[in-house]
């Protein structure tokens, strides 16, 4: 039997020296392809088990290991980042200077694929979330929703086994949000990723794995 | 990535351009200096290789060519050498300019009077560079060069008092390819001897040696000679004309360490520039820089960046430098005829340029990059 693809082992996180608990002891394995959705109220911990999960931030105690790597330091982190994870985040945090095709390409970049093969990917990229024909088109001249395609599409273009969404929909109208989540649900079947969901909107944890409930730190499932 | 960089630059062009115009004052005063300063070393070498001497001969010990003395009598064994055809003796002083003959004010700092004698090689090939006129005959005679006579208002055949009180007749014009000469007059050499209270003595003189004889070369005949000028006569130096200023080479130093000086203030100037530039850059893409760290870019990619922006800014500056500084120099010898500057451009003062170009986008954005590099993408991600 595989490993879990995230592993959290009696996970605390502080801040100010220990007087801000944001994680308390969290215990916690996802397996590959799984669709957890972590819920929870505003200072719950959601944005930080996020950035646990997304190797930007270490734990204050206990493990964190992504696909059998632990992170203990700024290499691995960078490892981890760049090789098992994909990330759709609230503002679309596109680079405004870039046309879409561009800003798809920029994960690839530390790849040193060559510029062709990262242009086909890009496009093909495209095609998937509906954006073909904007490739070439600089992304302040894109929708909300368009422009949250382009960042799932940038999030998947090295297919990585974990997709973390963090409020993806927050941004747009329902109607909007519904799509943009039907997509990011097509491509990570697609791909076999896993996907970690944060929200605040129940309605879009429907349909997942495992729903984690954030309070105070402390994990409960729902 | 050079693509991501250009357009990041191209977002914020009012800021690139004046960086960039930083960077291209910097590498033009580098450039214009360079050049300058190695017009004013080949037109000396001009003056000394201009009369086809096989050597010149001065005092070895002194710093100033003004305070040198070679005396007649060792010029006459020399002269009587079977390697050494001819020798030319030459006095060289500098005076302050006498008034314009219209009344008028003139812009020239100096006069270069040079003394020859009527017979020598020195003064007779000079002939072919007379514009007007002829050479001159008796001692109250000189030949100006063309420079002069407009500066001065002097015309053929006009009476001029090149010292107080001392009137010479304008009996020829000439063009010369050095800037010495072109600022100068030429007499009768004991004339300017006098007034310099020099009695068989000379600042320099001209040794013109046999060609090639079969068994050797025109430059191992005059090798031989100058070796044997100066074990005979150890007082004294023996050198191509061509070496000139690179025997002063200590005295000139002063000029290197003067352009090392600039350099380093240009450089100073322009890392401090473009550092301002790229810090802001930065702290204005600070949730940028996250995203990419985010994204998985590493800390070497994010320093590469930031770099590949400072290099290729400074490329920019370094390109438009490089071809201000060109068109400085011409534009400052336009401007000040009467100091017949002259510029040579070398290959290696652009590659200098480049290289000074390259060193402020490189060190001006080290620190940025390494700041850069060092945002956490959580805090950064945050980051209004």
């Amino acid at each position: 039997m595989s490993s879990p693809l995230v592993v959290f082992e009696g996970v605390r996180r502080t801040f100010e020296q220990g007087r801000v608990v944001a994680l308390d002891g969290i215990d916690l394995h996802i397996e590959a392809g799984e669709f957890v959705a972590v819920t929870g109220p505003s200072g719950s911990g959601k944005s930080t088990l996020l950035n646990l999960m997304g190797a930007m931030d270490l734990a204050s105690s206990g493990t964190v290991t992504i696909a059998e790597q632990r992170l203990t330091d700024r290499r691995s982190m960078e490892t981890v980042r760049r090789d098992q994870i994909g990330f759709v985040f609230q503002m679309h945090n596109l680079v405004p200077v870039l046309t879409a095709a561009e800003n798809i390409a920029l994960p690839m970049l530390p790849r040193r694929l060559p510029a062709a093969e990262r242009r086909a990917r890009c496009l093909s990229l495209l095609e998937q979330v509906g954006l073909r024909e904007r490739a070439d088109s600089n992304v302040r001249g894109l929708s909300g929703g368009e422009r949250q395609r382009v960042a799932i599409a940038r999030a998947m273009i090295h297919e990585p086994p974990l997709l973390l969404a963090d409020e993806p929909t927050g941004n747009l109208d329902s109607k909007t949000g519904t799509a943009v989540m039907e997509l990011i649900h097509a491509m990570r079947r697609r791909s076999g990723s896993a996907l970690v969901l944060v929200t605040h909107n129940e309605e879009l944890c429907a349909g997942c794995d495992r729903w984690l409930h954030l309070v105070d730190g402390r994990l409960s499932n729902r | 990535m050079l693509s991501y960089v250009w357009r990041n630059l191209l977002t914020r062009k009012i800021r690139t351009a004046l960086s960039v115009l930083g960077v291209s004052a910097s590498v033009a005063g580098i450039v214009a200096l360079i050049s300058i300063a190695y017009g004013m070393r080949s037109s000396i070498d001009a003056y000394m290789e201009g009369g086809g001497a096989s050597l010149i001969v001065y005092s070895g010990h002194v710093a100033d060519l003004i305070f040198s003395s070679v005396k007649q009598e060792e010029l006459d064994a020399i002269a009587a050498w079977d390697d050494v055809e001819d020798v030319s003796r030459s006095h060289f002083f500098m005076v302050k300019p006498p008034a314009p003959l219209d009344g008028g004010e003139s812009d020239l700092a100096m006069l270069f009077c040079f003394g020859r004698y009527r017979g020598e090689r020195m003064l007779e090939q000079f002939a072919t560079r007379l514009t007007e006129g002829g050479l001159f005959r008796n001692k109250n005679e000189i030949i100006a060069s063309v420079s002069i006579a407009d500066a001065l208002g002097w015309k053929l055949n006009d009476e001029v008092e090149v010292f107080p009180g001392q009137a010479f007749k304008v009996v020829g014009l000439y063009e010369s390819p050095s800037n010495w000469e072109q600022l100068g007059v030429m007499m009768d050499a004991d004339v300017l001897g006098e007034k310099l209270g020099r009695r068989d003595n000379y600042n320099i003189a001209f040794i013109y040696c046999k060609t090639a004889d079969g068994a050797r070369s025109a430059d191992e005949i005059s090798a031989a000679t100058a070796a044997a000028i100066q074990e005979k006569y150890p007082h004294l130096k023996a050198i191509k004309p061509g070496e000139f200023t690179s025997s002063f080479k200590e005295q000139l130093a002063i000029m290197d360490e003067f352009i090392a000086m600039i350099t380093v203030i240009a450089l100073v100037v322009g890392v401090l520039g473009v550092l301002n530039t790229m810090m802001m850059s930065v702290h204005e893409r600070t949730r940028e820089i996250g995203m990419l760290r985010a994204l998985g870019w590493s800390r070497g990619w994010v320093i590469k960046l930031i770099l590949l922006e400072g290099v290729v800014l400074c490329a920019i500056g370094g390109a438009f430098g490089l071809l201000f500084g060109y068109l400085g120099s011409e534009l400052l010898i336009a401007a000040y005829p009467q100091a017949h500057l002259v510029a040579v451009y070398l290959p290696s003062t652009f590659v200098k340029g480049g290289i000074v170009a390259f060193a402020v986008g490189l060190l001006a954005a080290l620190y940025p990059a390494y700041a850069a590099s060092n945002l956490r993408p959580v805090v950064a991600l945050r980051y209004e």
